[in-house]
């Protein structure tokens, strides 16, 4: 029964809800990295949560080195300013973590895995590639597809500033495409293994995590 | 003439089994989705939980789709025609309701004033329903994206995860003020009685929801007419 005064107000207030959804996906470019980001940290690490399960060493540029070795015809063992003498990259990625978070847009600068790998002189029979971080704890790996893709990097500089010591300065492992897990921080050695279809179990991969960080 | 002891033991049905089951359904399967999202989202759990925080996240997309699929397939399943009415009642709106509404939220109900009559549902109710309705569209289709993530643009997937979180936000909120209404208020455990064993008071009726309790009063004399009828023939 309906009566002069009624009105159709449930769905259309349900509709607009719907599209109020909708722009907020499409249209809210400007507001939600703003929103995401907070207020907080430097330009470079603004939206970033820091997570490390133990602490990098302090960068000092005198006594780091970066070694490459394992499956290499030419084991590498580069100063940072050697290191930055290999071609440079810049790309813009987002950056997303699986516990939910991501930071829109992000600018990272450094050199293609590739580029090391070249210079290296890969020996046929690698098929992945070892990160370690200075904390001496974490680990991670890639396959050679993931490291020879152009974008796969190991920065020293994220939004144009040189990366912040939380963020893993001078190198973190940049993989675009997939969970932040695999950004290995405080990068200072590459190893090339023949690990086979098992492939090599990081930190994460250890517990639980898929090598496969594909997003 | 004063009620009868009969008016005040007597219980008008108020929500049909469909309507209990989606209903629990969805709290049910809600509670999960939020605390399985937590559990991925907060940094807090990434020590003691490993990679078992990895397997929760994988959990968490079915749970979710449960959430958003099953209570409307028991609708569907058990009670099309109850589903159909109930989106007809919260769609229209009656002067009463818009009032109510005006009223509620300049504090009417909260100081205990006298408000508009309402139908089964009142207008505070409706607007619960919508939106809950257009949360459970907001997280299956933010949750899709993230489901099906890989090839879509990233800035389509950065938005929807945020999106997902503030729906999330939103939806906990719209929770705890739920639950604090059947807790806190006069006659809210009569409310949760009503969605446990679907009757409520008629007395309850009568007061909170006039026009639903006349509309019930008014079928029970055409079906007692109608039965002294048949039974004079």
């Amino acid at each position: 029964m309906s009566d002069p005064g009624d009105k159709h107000i449930g769905r259309r207030a349900f509709i607009g809800l719907v599209i109020a959804g909708l722009a907020a996906l499409f249209l809210g470019r400007e507001v939600v990295p703003r929103l995401s980001t907070g207020g907080g940290g430097s330009s470079s690490t603004a939206g970033f949560r820091i997570n490390t399960v133990a602490p990098g060493a302090v960068f000092e540029e005198a006594s780091w080195r970066l070694v490459v070795d394992g499956l290499v015809r030419r084991p590498l063992e580069l100063g940072f300013a050697q290191f930055k003498a290999l071609p440079r990259s810049t790309f813009r990625r987002d950056f997303l973590c699986v516990e939910g978070w991501g930071v829109e847009d992000v600018e990272w600068t450094g050199v293609a895995v590739r580029e090391l790998l070249k210079a290296a002189d890969l020996d046929p029979r690698a098929d992945h590639l070892v990160f370690y971080s200075s904390d001496g704890v974490y680990t991670d790996s890639l396959t050679l597809d993931e490291a020879l893709r152009p974008d796969t990097l190991l920065a020293y500089e994220v939004n144009g500033e040189s990366l912040p010591d939380k963020m893993g300065r001078p190198l973190r492992l940049v993989l675009p495409g997939s969970y932040g897990y695999k950004y290995v921080k405080w990068v200072v050695r590459v190893e090339a293994i023949a690990a086979g279809p098992e492939g090599y179990k990081g930190y994460w991969e250890k517990r639980g995590y898929p090598a496969d960080a594909t997003i | 003439m004063p009620p009868s002891d009969r008016f005040y033991e007597s219980r008008l049905l108020r929500f049909v089994l469909a309507e209990r089951l989606a209903h629990w359904l969805y709290a049910l399967f809600f509670l999960a989705a939020f605390v399985s999202g937590v559990l991925m989202w907060a940094p807090a759990t990434r020590d003691w939980m490993g990679g078992a925080r990895y397997t929760v996240s994988r959990y968490h997309a079915f749970i979710g789709a449960a959430m958003v699929l099953l209570p409307l397939l028991v609708m569907l399943i058990l009670d099309r025609r109850r589903l159909r009415d109930d989106l007809r009642e919260v769609d229209v709106w009656s002067r009463e309701d818009r009032r109510w509404l005006a009223l509620a939220l300049r504090g009417h109900t909260l100081r205990g004033k006298t408000m508009p009559p309402q139908g089964r549902l009142n207008a505070g109710q409706k607007v619960n329903v919508i939106l809950v309705a257009a949360m459970a569209v907001g997280f299956a289709a933010t949750g899709g994206i993230l489901m099906h993530k890989t090839g879509l643009p990233s800035w389509l997937v950065s938005r929807a995860l945020w999106l997902h979180g503030f729906l999330a936000v939103t939806a906990f909120a719209l929770f705890l003020g739920h639950v604090a209404h059947v807790f806190v208020t006069q006659h809210g455990r009569h409310y949760l009685a009503g969605m446990v064993r679907g009757r409520v008071p008629e007395w309850l009726a009568r007061e909170r929801h006039r026009r639903w309790w006349e509309e019930v009063v008014r079928e029970e004399e055409v079906l007692q007419q109608k039965a002294h009828r048949e039974a004079k023939v």
